[in-house]
C-alpha cells in the first residue's frame, strides 16, 4: 500500500486538475445562481483563493475555465471571441492578485499564527477593489474597442457607460474579498488542509 | 482607543497600507466622478422641461409584423422607457441604483424568449443610419434621437455589431 504525504499529493498533476474543475464548477454554479444580479458574482474570490492556495498556474486554469462555459452558456448572450479574450485576462487579475498577497507579508503573518483579522480583512477588501478596478477598466475598453475610431475614446466612453455596472462590482466584490475570502482561508487552516502556511 | 485599535490593525506595515489606501481613494474617486459624469450625461439636457416633442417610434416583432407610431405629444423631460409604456404594455424587471435602470422583457406581449430579444435602437442624426444604442430606455431623451425602434430579434451575441437592424436593408453604424 503506497502512502502519500499531503504535500506530494496536492502536487499531483491530476490533483490540480481536480482542484481546478472543483473551483470552477463552485464558480459557475454561483455565477448562475446570481445571474439575476447584474455584475455580483462569487467568481472573482474563488479565483483569487484558488490562486492564493495554490499558486498561479491554477488560478489561470480556474479563470480560463470559468469564462469558457461562463462566456459562451450563459442567458444573457453569448461573447465574442475578442471580448472573451478580455475577460479571461481580466479574469487572470484576481488570480495575480492572490499569488501576490500570497508572496506578501499578510501571508507571513498568517504562519505567525496571527488573529488580527480586521487586518486580514482589511487587505483583501482592498485588493479586492484594486484588482476589481483593474478588471472592469479593462473589461469596459474591451467592450468599446474599435467603435469609435480612436483607442483612447473607446477607453474612456466605456469606463462612463459602464461606471454603474463597475460599481456594483466592485462594491459587492469588496464585500466578498473582505468577508469571505479570509473565512475560506481561516477554515482552511483550522482544517490543517495545505495553505500558503505550507508554501512560505 | 481607536489610534491604539487602529494601530494594532495596521501594524508594523504602514508604508503598504498607505499606499493601498492611496490607491483605493484613487479609485473611489476616479468611479465616482466617472458616475456623476454619467448621470449628469445620462439626464435629460438643457433645453427640456417645459415643452412638447415628437417622436417616431418602431415596433418589429420580428416576424414581419412592425408598427409604426407617430406621437406629436412627448413631453421633452421623457426618457424612452416612459415612451415606451405610454404607447405599449411593457414587462421589464428594475435594476435600482447604480444602474437604475429598466431591462424590458416583454412588449405587448411578445416576451424575451430563449435567444430572442428586444433590441433599442436609434437613428443617429449624423449619419442618419441606425445604431444598437449603448444605454436603456431609461437613459434616452429626445433632445438627442427623435426616430426610435424596438426590434425582437434573435441573436447569439452581444456584441451589437452583429444584429441587423430593424429596417430590412436600411443602413446601420455601429456608433453615433
Amino acid at each position: 500500500m503506497t502512502t502519500y504525504t499531503a504535500a506530494s499529493v496536492i502536487d499531483r498533476r491530476s490533483t490540480k486538475v481536480m482542484i481546478t474543475a472543483v473551483f470552477t464548477a463552485l464558480a459557475l454554479a454561483t455565477n448562475y445562481a446570481l445571474i439575476g444580479i447584474p455584475n455580483v458574482k462569487i467568481m472573482d474570490t474563488l479565483v483569487f483563493i484558488a490562486a492564493l492556495f495554490f499558486g498561479f498556474r491554477l488560478g489561470i486554469g480556474v479563470a480560463a475555465s470559468v469564462w469558457l462555459v461562463y462566456g459562451f452558456v450563459n442567458p444573457n448572450g453569448v461573447d465574442t471571441f475578442l471580448m472573451l479574450s478580455f475577460l479571461m485576462v481580466g479574469e487572470c487579475f484576481y488570480a495575480l492578485a492572490g499569488v501576490a498577497l500570497k508572496k506578501s507579508f499578510v501571508t507571513r503573518d498568517l504562519v505567525k499564527g496571527t488573529k488580527e483579522y480586521q487586518r486580514l480583512s482589511i487587505i483583501f477588501g482592498l485588493v479586492g477593489l484594486l484588482s476589481t478596478f483593474a478588471y472592469d477598466a479593462l473589461t469596459n475598453f474591451g467592450s468599446w474597442i474599435f467603435r469609435t475610431g480612436s483607442l483612447y475614446q473607446d477607453f474612456v466612453f466605456g469606463n462612463i457607460i459602464g461606471v454603474p455596472f463597475s460599481i456594483a462590482h466592485e462594491a459587492s466584490n469588496v464585500i466578498f474579498f473582505a468577508t469571505v475570502a479570509p473565512a475560506i482561508i481561516l477554515a482552511a487552516t483550522r482544517l490543517g488542509l495545505r495553505t500558503p502556511l505550507d508554501a512560505a | 482607543m481607536r489610534p491604539r485599535l487602529a494601530s494594532n490593525i495596521i501594524g508594523g506595515h504602514k508604508a503598504v497600507f498607505a499606499i493601498l489606501f492611496l490607491v483605493g481613494a484613487g479609485i473611489v474617486a476616479f468611479q465616482a466622478g466617472a458616475y456623476y459624469y454619467y448621470q449628469k450625461s445620462s439626464a435629460c439636457p438643457d433645453p427640456c422641461q417645459g415643452s412638447i416633442v415628437t417622436v417616431e417610434i418602431l415596433l418589429n416583432y420580428g416576424n414581419r409584423t412592425s408598427q409604426w407610431i407617430n406621437k406629436t405629444d412627448v413631453p421633452s423631460d421623457w426618457n424612452f422607457y416612459q415612451l415606451t409604456t405610454s404607447v405599449a404594455k411593457v414587462q421589464a424587471t428594475y435594476y435600482g441604483p447604480p444602474t437604475s435602470e429598466h431591462l424590458v422583457t416583454g412588449i405587448n406581449g411578445v416576451q424575451t424568449n430563449g435567444q430572442y430579444f428586444w433590441s433599442l435602437w436609434a437613428i443617429c442624426e449624423k449619419s442618419k443610419a441606425w445604431f444598437a444604442t449603448n444605454v436603456g430606455a431609461d437613459a434616452i431623451h429626445f433632445t438627442t434621437y427623435h426616430t426610435l425602434a424596438w426590434y425582437y430579434q434573435a441573436t447569439n451575441s452581444q456584441d451589437s455589431s452583429m444584429w441587423n437592424p430593424p429596417v430590412d436593408g436600411a443602413a446601420r453604424v455601429n456608433a453615433c
